[in-house]
């Protein structure tokens, strides 16, 4: 039986703005085998980039409500306190590639230094021998060692993202998080991107929370997908599981819209918006787009177990049908 | 935003960049030069000491006016000699005698003729007699002035006489002097004169020059040629005149002149060049640090520290600026020993840090907002890291800017107060040299060359950082950058 790196349960992150409050993560839960992947996927502003948010305890000014559990290697760490916290846990053991964050380097200092900084911080290294450890991951990560004297703005987009993979990588943490990080970059390079991600996760056996919009690009790389719509997570299980046999209609609507090689099939697209995050609807939140819509889904669903690992948040598959 | 070699180039390529970088470095090899020569009590040990002006001719236009005026003006001529020519026997006594020489070369009177003796040793308690004589070009000795010297009572012998002071004669002036040459006039010229009318027209006039006839009137010409100062000592053999001299006082003098105390302008201007840049630079420095420093903390720690930084800016910043300082400095002047540049630089600072702490601030709250800044964070950089190490670099080449900005203000604002009368006069400023001058009244009697060159050097040095400053904006606003 392989430990869980990570476990997740009913976690809830609340955002409070003058409109009213923002249920970005309402109740999730998951868990993420050692050495595993587990790719999120959903659309925009559904709470991907909150969830990960929540793990490596960033919140904004803003946050209303933060709870749950969230165990790392078995030791709850939502109770921390935050300097303790900042101190062991953030860029230590759980390290994070930002959404967007190649695209928002610090324009004026040296990558290298960029990437040296974590240990500068958490371990009192001088800069040169901080420079000398970069320089080592730079050469893991595929970059020449000539680029740590470089500035951002001299770098291609590829080159960039690998050095905020750098970044996170640089004091072997045991889960990396990686919001979207190949969105912003073609198509040749995103698959540059995979590959060197595969490679890590195969030689330091690490275990990654991987964000994507993309579901191809989630199968590619991910052993587990968590499905997520509204603020929760309507279905997740093992990857081939959800990919063949999805149970939650938005997940089989969102599967089937994977447009297709040598398959007469149009993909299919998905009528109406999701529903908006402050003051969602009562019952299940998919309810307004779902075909198989019926009385009890007024009614907010359970998560449902379907099999193994498999679970799904819909009522079609819940006891009293 | 990032200052690299590009940011250099395209500032060496803008002219204005150029001609300020020019102008710098003009200044700061005047500076050195300054530095190098000039003692550093320069403004109490020189400038301010009327003893090290005492020779010059005061109020005169420099030396190179004589392109304009069409005629050349007479130049200030000193005459030293430290050895005796030799020994006379007039009427059974032997005098020692000394010679100084001068050669009157332009078409002018000399301003005056004055003679200094130093540290005469006499061996005997009977002293010493002088006689000073004058000859002219055209052959004529006029016996000016007779005077003794005796030590007194009870004195080691020898004697040194005029060694703590020395022995000045103001032979242009002396009443004496006025006798001799009256007698003089009388008998070669035949003109009867009283000694008012020979005040009226001048010592020198009789001394340099020659009566001519003009439609009825006697009108003094000046004679050219050598003349001689002899001087005469009567004592033992032993007895001895260390150094004497003889000043011929110019119309003109220099290359910038003299003020009304004789002092030479173009040096005390060239002194101002480094306390030009010193108060320009250690003022913008200490400004723009303290400015910068405040903005960044109140941008970035927000909260109460935020809201007591900006309140107190807001109010400084609308403090009426010079009123304001002058108030501060005129008090902070009335301390005795407190030195008034330093009250000056304090005053500017203490006002001038608030427009850069609003404006950086401001800036500090969207950097705040960037990924990077909260990538840092998350990395678990401390405030202060975050601040001096994330945060000011992204600033730097801006708040650089700023620093040359106010560098010209620093330097316009102690020019005012020096004019206001709140300067320190024991340092040669640009605007403590204006100041006297406009005390002096040198505008109304036309001393133009005490009021318009500091005048300008104050200009030049507020020119040469707005020009910088002009350069160095393409690099710093890139929206300016034409590619
Ligand atoms: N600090 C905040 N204050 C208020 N609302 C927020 C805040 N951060 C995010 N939100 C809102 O919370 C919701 C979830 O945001 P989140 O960034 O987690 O979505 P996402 O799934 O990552 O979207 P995307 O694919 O666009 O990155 C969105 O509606 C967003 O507008
Ligand atoms: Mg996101």
């Amino acid at each position: 039986m392989v430990k869980n790196i990570l476990e997740v349960r009913d976690l809830y992150l609340y955002y409070k703005t003058y409109k009213g409050i923002v249920q970005a993560v309402d109740g999730i839960s998951f868990n993420i085998p050692e050495g595993q992947t587990l790719g999120i996927v959903g659309e925009s502003g559904c709470g991907k980039s909150s969830t990960a948010n929540t793990i490596i305890r960033l919140l904004p000014k803003n946050t209303y409500k933060y709870e749950g559990s969230i165990k790392l290697n078995g030791e709850e760490i939502t109770t921390i306190p935050m300097d303790e916290f900042r101190r062991t846990i953030r860029w230590r053991k759980v390290a994070m590639v930002f959404q967007g964050a190649m695209n928002s380097l610090n324009p004026v200092l040296k990558v290298g230094f960029q990437v040296a900084e974590p240990l500068i911080v958490h371990l009192g290294m001088d800069k040169s021998e901080a420079l000398d450890r970069a320089r080592q991951v730079f050469e893991k990560i595929g970059l020449t060692p000539a680029f740590l004297d470089r500035y951002p703005h001299e770098l291609s987009g590829g080159m960039r993202q690998r050095i905020v993979i750098a970044m996170a990588m640089i004091m072997n943490p045991q889960l990396l998080i990686l919001d979207e990080p190949t969105s912003a970059l073609d198509v040749s390079i995103q698959a540059q991107i995979m590959n060197l991600l595969k490679s890590l996760k195969k030689e330091y056996h690490l275990s990654m929370i991987f964000i994507t919009h993309d579901i191809a690009l989630a199968s590619d790389i991910s052993d587990l997908l968590a499905v997520m719509y509204a603020g929760e997570i309507v279905e997740y299980g093992p990857i081939e599981e959800v990919l063949l046999n999805p149970q939650h209609p938005y997940a089989q609507k969102l599967i089937a819209s994977i447009p297709r090689l040598r398959e007469d099939k149009e993909p299919e697209f998905l009528p109406g918006n999701p529903p908006g995050l402050i003051n969602p609807p009562k019952g299940c939140r998919f309810a307004s787009r779902c075909p198989y819509r019926f009385e009890k889904c007024s009614e907010a669903p359970d998560l449902v177990w379907i099999n193994g690992n498999h679970y799904v948040k819909c009522h079609l598959y819940s006891e009293g049908k | 935003m990032s200052v690299t070699r590009s940011g250099w180039q395209i500032y060496i390529s803008s002219l204005v960049g150029k001609a300020g970088l020019i102008l710098l470095i003009f200044m700061v090899v005047a500076s050195i030069y300054v530095l190098a020569t000039y003692p550093l009590d320069y403004g109490i040990r020189v400038w301010s000491n009327p003893k090290s002006w005492a020779d010059n001719p005061i109020t005169v236009p420099p030396t190179w006016v004589d392109f304009f005026t069409g005629r050349d003006l007479v130049t200030h001529h000193i005459t030293i000699t430290t050895t005796s020519k030799g020994t006379e026997t007039i009427a059974g006594l032997k005098f020692k005698v000394y010679e100084l020489d001068y050669d009157l070369e332009e078409d002018g009177f000399p301003t005056y003729l004055m003679i200094k003796i130093y540290n005469v040793s006499m061996y005997s308690e009977r002293g010493v007699y002088f006689v000073i004589n004058f000859t002219r070009p055209d052959g004529d000795e006029i016996r000016l002035i007779t005077f003794a010297e005796v030590p007194p009572p009870n004195s080691d012998l020898p004697y040194i006489a005029f060694s703590k002071n020395e022995k000045i004669i103001f032979l242009s002036k002396e009443r004496s002097v006025g006798f001799s040459l009256l007698t003089y006039i009388n008998s070669k010229y035949n003109l009867n004169y009283t000694i008012d009318k020979l005040n009226e027209i001048n010592y020198n006039k009789v001394l340099f020059g020659i009566p001519t006839e003009e439609g009825g009137e006697v009108v003094w010409k000046p004679l050219k040629g050598v003349y001689k100062i002899n001087v005469y000592m009567l004592g033992e053999d032993k007895d001895n005149i260390a150094m004497l001299k003889a000043v011929f006082g110019g119309e003109s003098y220099g290359f910038l002149g003299t003020d009304d105390n004789g002092r030479d302008l173009a040096q005390g201007l060239l002194f101002g060049f480094p306390v030009a840049l010193a108060i320009g630079f250690f003022t913008s420095i200490v400004t723009t640090a303290i400015g910068a420093s405040l903005g960044i903390i109140s941008g970035y720690k927000g909260g109460r520290v935020d809201e007591i930084i900006q309140r107190i800016s807001d109010v400084v910043y609308n403090f009426p600026f010079l009123p304001i300082i002058i108030l501060i400095v005129f008090i902070i002047s009335r301390m005795p020993g407190f030195p008034r540049l330093l009250a000056i630089f304090g005053a500017i600072v203490a006002l001038g840090w608030p427009g850069l702490t609003i404006l950086i601030r401001s800036m500090v709250l969207s950097l705040k907002q960037s990924q990077f800044i909260e990538a840092a964070r998350a990395i678990g950089a401390s405030d202060r890291r975050i601040m001096f190490k994330h945060i000011f670099p992204n600033l730097a080449p801006f708040i650089f800017a700023q620093m040359i900005f106010f560098t010209p203000g620093a330097i316009l604002a102690e020019a005012a107060l020096s004019f206001l009368g709140l300067g320190d006069p024991n340092i040669p400023t640009w605007g403590q040299i204006i100041e006297e001058s406009f005390r002096a009244g040198a505008a109304l009697n036309g001393w133009w060359w005490w009021v318009l060159p500091p005048g300008l050097l104050i200009m030049l040095a507020a020119i040469t950082f707005v020009f910088i400053a002009l350069g160095l904006e393409p690099i710093v606003n890139p929206k300016l950058q034409e590619r």
